[in-house]
């Protein structure tokens, strides 16, 4: 088995949860696509250096998308709505898995985590999905466990209609 | 949040989150395997303690690089600083007016630099000083040393070496040191209930010149005439005392020893609110004031004949406003007066104004260099009349706060700075060696 049958099995396991993590948080196809492929490249081409392959590639992959936000951030004076907006990729699972539910309950997340802040969302979005402890997101976005926890404060009561919508 | 609800929440929200399991995600394999990879990003590989010195080195440095562009854009350095006096004498200014700790300082001396001087300290909430004419004592007020709500009449000596403390009894504001220094003339009271009071400098027991009854209410601007036997005075006092529809108040002078008492302009007459900081025509002759200066617009300025009342408005403050109770200094010819002007419409710039009294007619010193302009609020014209100092403010809310001192030709040119300091006000260019 070499290290690069390990990344593949790493990303047919790990990948499409890795990108639909980061297309929650960039809100942007594109950039999810990119940020995914430039950290499973990054990590095959460092091998076996990388202890931890999974934290490594979810860490990078995250970088990578904060990256290229900021710089889009800079090119418009704002992080201004993605291309593929929430009803965008909601028509998407819908054309997939057809039902109301599935439509709405995407549509509903996009649109609540649209409400958060970048580093609001990065944590709800690896303390959520990707199912890190806070100590873990804070070493991945590059703050502190306590920054996280406000963050996550603050982001469940902006999301309260999420949560208690019952849906 | 109770520990049992915050896990119920944070399940419901992660349940809401996996929802978008069902958004079908590309295959990326193939692109991963062929694509050449470029660079992460340093604060993907970086260790926490790395980036967080970077970035605290960062900050400093960006927070250094702040203060330095902030402190060179707001001191103004593309205007030069002045190190020294060309026209001679010494300048004396107020610096931290409005607060306890305001203090008297001066600038004297030619090149190759310029002498800084405190003197007098803790001049309380009032800033008003006066010098005598050659410049050797200042008399202010100053609170009294153990008497709570008391002001008294303070006259030290330029060079520090002697203070007396004229009066302690009372309220007293407003000195007026006369041209040959030999008395001071001041305010007691305020509001409806000033008097306006002569003392020796040397000390004794305060001579009543007119009360009240006599004088109107709210005596203030004392002003002597170059040859010391007259006292012109505004009253200034009753702005912020009294509702604006009730001041009505003119120029009046009284001889110094307080006999003939007049009325040199009348508000009343001319439709107007109030006139205000009389300032005396280097030959004795007039007296150049503001009128209907109280509210901050409309304001012209008019010279009046000292002895017969005689007056004409010679120039008007530029719209939108001179700042509020602006006072005009004579030039040393005696025809022309200056007074700093601010102009808030984007098309109009601040200026110095220096009009003819004979004719009217008016220039303007810039106090812009290119893109940068200064703010005049109050000057001083130097003894020789070739060059004036003003004080340039900074809006803070409604009201401008002194904030440097700047030199500049009568002439016209490029603006110096001379000093800085908060509040600063009440300049005075005073002759000779002066007090420095």
């Amino acid at each position: 088995m070499t290290w690069r049958d390990d990344l593949e099995r790493l990303y047919r396991e790990d990948g499409d949860r890795l990108w639909r993590a980061i297309f929650l948080y960039s809100r942007d196809r594109e950039v999810a696509s990119e940020a995914v492929a430039e950290a499973f490249a990054q990590a095959l081409r460092r091998g076996e250096e990388i202890a931890s392959p999974a934290g490594w590639v979810w860490t990078a992959a995250f970088r990578l998308a904060a990256g290229e936000l900021r710089r889009r951030s800079v090119e418009r004076g704002r992080h201004a709505p993605s291309a593929e907006s929430g009803e965008e990729i909601a028509s998407t699972a819908a054309a997939d898995q057809p039902g109301m539910d599935t439509v709405d309950t995407s549509m509903d997340i996009m649109r609540a985590l649209a409400r958060l802040s970048v580093k609001q969302r990065a944590s709800v979005v690896l303390y959520y999905y990707g199912g890190y402890r806070l100590a873990e997101v804070a070493r991945m976005i590059g703050s502190t466990p306590a920054a996280v926890a406000v963050h996550l404060n603050r982001a469940r009561a902006k999301l309260r209609d999420l949560i208690g919508g019952g849906r | 949040m109770s520990g049992t609800g915050r896990r119920e929440l944070d399940a419901r929200l992660r349940a809401r989150i996996r929802a978008v399991d069902r958004i079908p995600a590309p295959d990326l394999w193939p692109e991963i395997e062929r694509r050449p990879p470029g660079t992460i990003p340093p604060a993907a590989t970086a260790p926490p303690r790395v980036r967080r010195l970077v970035a605290a080195v960062a900050a400093i440095v960006i927070a250094g690089a702040g203060l330095v562009f902030a402190g060179r854009a707001f001191l103004g350095p593309r205007l030069g600083v002045a190190n020294d006096l060309p026209a001679g004498g010494a300048i004396s200014y107020v610096v931290g007016s409005g607060g306890r700790a305001a203090a008297v300082q001066s600038v004297a001396g030619a090149h190759p630099g310029l002498t800084r001087t405190t003197l007098a300290r803790g001049l309380g909430g009032s800033a008003r000083v006066s010098w005598s004419a050659d410049g050797s004592e200042v008399a202010f007020a100053a609170p009294v040393p153990g008497s709570p709500g008391r002001s008294g009449i303070v006259i030290e000596a330029a060079d520090r070496s002697r203070r007396r403390l004229l009066t302690r009894c009372c309220l007293d504001a407003d000195p007026a040191v006369s041209p040959d220094g030999s008395s001071v003339a001041f305010v007691r009271g305020a509001g409806r209930s000033t008097g306006l009071f002569a003392v020796s400098s040397s000390g004794g027991s305060p001579r009543l010149l007119c009360d009240a009854a006599s004088c109107g209410p709210g005596i203030a601007e004392l002003a002597w005439s170059p040859d010391g036997r007259t006292i012109a005075f505004s009253h200034a006092g009753l702005i912020g005392r009294v509702p604006a529809t009730s001041l009505v108040g003119g120029i009046d002078v009284i001889d110094a020893d307080g006999s003939g008492f007049r009325h040199l302009t009348s508000c009343r007459r001319q439709r107007c609110t109030i006139d205000l900081a009389p300032v005396w025509s280097p030959d004795g002759t007039r007296i150049a004031y503001n009128h209907g200066g109280g509210f901050g617009k409309g304001q012209r300025f008019r010279v009046v004949d000292a002895m017969t009342g005689v007056g004409q408005t010679v120039a008007a403050c530029p719209v939108p406003n001179c700042v509020l109770r602006t006072a005009v200094s004579w030039l040393r010819d005696g025809r022309e007066i200056a007074f700093a002007s601010i102009n808030a419409a984007p098309d109009r710039r601040p200026a110095i104004r220096i009009v003819d009294t004979a004719a009217k007619a008016g220039r303007d010193i810039s106090t812009c260099v290119r893109a940068t302009c200064l703010d005049p609020v109050a000057l001083a014209v130097s003894p020789d009349g070739s060059m004036i100092v003003f004080v340039a403010a900074t809006k803070d809310g409604s009201r401008y706060i002194g904030m440097a001192l700047y030199l500049v030709p009568t002439a016209g040119g490029v603006p110096k700075r001379l000093a800085v300091g908060r509040g600063i006000c009440c300049v005075a260019w005073t002759s000779g060696s002066g007090p420095a």
